[in-house]
């Protein structure tokens, strides 16, 4: 099936024939290098819009700081996700596991980076971060970001699973798209915090990391907010 | 234009008129077709009048797959200027509607306005409209998806063009901003929903799968619209500044605007202004 000219690396990452299947002219190398180019294009898209809330730094920070928080999720379970890949019967080398997580993605990217527009939007129409209203903007666009990051999560696993069914069409793919699923929001959700701020607290400056990155969990975070507000509310 | 098979409808079968008893040819009706809620308007295409014989208007109310398939065609751009033309003719009746209520500088601002909010949205809403559609199966070109809004925003306008006696009515009568502001909402939200039909024969013709995704869309596209009218604002009261240049959440500012005509019962004062 031969897509439009212009847009044939969309349409197979969007395809539903998968751009990593079992193909005896497969290209794997390009197939990979045009999806890394996507992850990075769409994702800094949208990490610009994120930033823009607060400043133009931020927006530069966050569109370098999104393909990393990405690229940097999909290398540190690439073995992880291989070996669970294996032990749940796929015939999958380490590198195709890297490529099917690194399609998706980059799938998750095109979707957030068409989503941009939309997020810019809000980021220049509501309440700014020095205003008295800042907070409420602030708890908005991380709900806005939460729609739009479920949206792309969604979207890219639910691919990701046709693509799984190509590699093995007798078994059913959802068990592993899960186990992936789960790694991957347990290794990101911590990458991101330790790649704060995305689009800025009021009251603080917009630098590229916080002043100790890698001091504390985001799940010891939660933790103590959940022990401080049940134990000790005052 | 070349025309990719995978992203053009297939041509059209054209139905033998059937003879009436006073001879004169006529052509079968699908049933329920004229219907708002008809999930797939191009679903009896078999059916159809022959794509000529339709007023552009009656086409995108009945047919919106013919004008999708014109868009496509060696007479795309005269069917894009009828669209874009009604578009104009739509929203501005619809702005005239709204600017009678406060009546001044709004009889021009609020057309203005109208139109500038329109089409802003089918800009920014456009990229994740091609990305949706392209995910649920669709192998189509930028400027398909892009004829697509546009045929969408015709559609919204005609919905609205029709509203406009009904919110005449309710303008002229009420005195309430937010009533009247909460009126309009209301109304530009169904028309935003009807036209949905649009993207759905759409699909149909690009051979993709209604999904989630395209339900998405329409719902990023009514709160898009929803905070541009409040960026743009005022629209339906009146300010000293034709744009009120303070940074307002759109749910925010409904509720200031509720609370303010609430203790004021005013209408069309700076402090409310919609």
């Amino acid at each position: 099936m031969q897509a439009p000219g212009e847009l044939s690396c969309l349409n197979e990452l969007c395809g539903d024939s998968g751009p990593f299947a079992a193909r005896p002219d497969g290209d794997a190398r390009r197939r990979t290098r045009d999806a890394v180019l996507w992850l990075v294009a769409g994702s800094s898209a949208y990490g610009a819009a994120m930033g823009a809330w607060s400043s133009f730094e931020l927006s530069l920070y966050a569109a370098i700081k999104l393909p990393v928080l990405l690229v940097a999720t999909a290398g540190v379970n690439a073995l992880a996700n291989g070996v669970v890949a294996r032990a749940a019967g796929y015939r999958l080398s380490l590198g195709d596991a890297l490529r099917v997580v690194v399609a998706a993605f980059a799938l998750a990217g095109i979707v957030l980076g068409s989503l941009a527009p939309v997020v810019l939007l809000f980021d220049r129409t509501v309440p700014a971060p020095w205003s008295p209203a800042a907070w409420r903007s602030h708890d908005l666009l991380g709900v806005l970001h939460v729609a739009a990051i479920a949206i792309a999560g969604t979207a890219a696993v639910v691919r990701q699973r046709r693509w799984l069914a190509e590699f093995a069409p007798r078994r059913e793919p959802g068990a592993l798209a899960f186990a992936w699923l789960a790694l991957n929001l347990f290794v990101g959700a911590q990458l991101a915090w330790n790649l704060r701020p995305w689009f800025g607290s009021p009251g603080m400056a917009s630098e590229f990391l916080r002043e100790h990155p890698f001091d504390g969990t985001c799940y010891e975070s939660v933790f103590r907010l959940v022990a401080q507000s049940t134990f000790d509310p005052k | 234009m070349t025309q990719d098979p995978l992203a053009s409808p297939a041509p059209e079968p054209s139905r033998a008129p059937t003879p009436t008893r006073d001879a004169e040819p006529t052509y079968v009706e699908s049933r329920g077709a004229e219907s708002l809620g008809a999930e797939s308007p191009g679903d009896n295409q078999s059916n159809a009048e022959p794509l000529g014989d339709l007023h552009p208007i009656d086409a995108l109310l009945r047919r919106p797959q013919q004008t999708i398939a014109k868009l496509a065609d060696a007479d795309s751009p005269r069917t894009l200027v009828t669209l874009v033309s009604l578009g104009l003719a739509g929203l501005a009746t619809y702005g005239l509607v709204i600017g009678s209520f406060s009546g001044g500088v709004q009889w021009w601002a609020a057309p203005a306005k109208v139109l500038a909010a329109a089409g802003l949205c089918g800009a920014i809403c456009f990229p994740s409209l091609y990305v949706f559609v392209t995910l649920a199966g669709a192998r189509v070109r930028a400027r398909e998806v892009l004829g697509v809004v546009a045929v969408m925003l015709a559609l919204v306008a005609i919905f609205l063009a029709s509203f406009a006696p009904i919110a005449w009515v309710f303008t002229q009568s009420s005195t309430l901003v937010t009533f009247v502001g909460a009126l309009h909402v209301v109304v530009w939200i169904a028309c935003a929903v009807a036209s949905r039909r649009v993207l759905n024969a759409a699909l149909k013709q690009w051979r993709a799968r209604p999904t989630g995704l395209t339900s998405a869309w329409i719902l990023i596209l009514i709160i898009t619209s929803l905070q541009m009218t409040t960026t743009l604002r005022p629209i339906v009261g009146s300010a000293p500044e034709l744009l009120d240049g303070e940074r307002k959440f759109f749910l925010a500012h409904w509720a200031e605007s509720f609370a303010s005509d609430a203790r004021t019962g005013s209408s069309g004062d700076a402090n409310s202004e919609y």
